[in-house]
């Protein structure tokens, strides 16, 4: 199976955000903001990284 | 305010933690570690146990998908050597994918560096997932 850089981002985030999730919070809710939160992180630095990088390319 | 803190702590500091055998928390342990939250699925944590093990399990299966390579322990990169602990932490899952004749050589193919990121990547949450379980059973978490 070949995906792209994002699509492997993406699901690489989700899984972990989901296992962060559910190990560090105890109610459903707080399950589900601190994923969301933690997903947003991944795809949000990763796409500012990737940006910063571009900027310096040769 | 500082004295109702102080109380708060002397208190937290009284709970003693519930006695445990050695014998079931090794069990605990080793099953947490063989299948993907089977460490929380014992302690009746049933719905974790359920997303923990469906998480887990998905990103091995995708790292094998992408042709993600499998480390040797007999490698001389000590980065190897850790890629090799960090996959088998997966548990069981290893030796299924050995079993069915995966062998993860193909280090030329497109997508095998996510898929090794992949694989690693689940073992690694198998460890926390591991430590997680042997909090719960020590009392020091709901």
């Amino acid at each position: 199976m070949v995906i792209s850089h994002f699509i492997a981002l993406i699901l690489f985030a989700f899984f972990v955000s989901v296992v962060f999730g559910v190990l560090t919070k105890e109610t459903r809710r707080d399950c589900v903001i601190y994923s969301a939160k933690t997903f947003a992180a991944f795809v949000g630095i990763a796409l500012v990284m990737g940006w910063v990088m571009f900027a310096f390319a040769r | 305010m500082a004295k109702s803190a102080v109380k708060k702590r002397a208190e937290e500091e009284e709970v003693e933690e519930p006695h445990v055998p050695t014998g079931v928390l090794i069990r605990l342990m080793v099953a947490a570690w063989l299948v993907p939250g089977s460490g929380h699925f014992l302690q009746g944590r049933r719905g974790r146990a359920t997303i923990l093990f469906g998480s887990i399990i998905s990103m091995f299966i995708l790292g094998i998908l992408m042709n993600g390579e499998f480390f040797h322990l007999n490698s001389p990169s000590i980065l190897h050597r850790l890629g090799f602990i960090g996959e088998w932490s997966v548990g069981v899952a290893m030796a299924v994918a050995h079993f069915f004749g995966y062998s993860g050589d193909d280090i030329f193919f497109a997508s095998t560096d996510y898929g090794t990121a992949f694989l690693v990547a689940a073992g690694m949450l198998n460890i926390l997932t591991m430590f997680d379980s042997y909090d719960i059973a020590m009392g020091r978490k709901n």
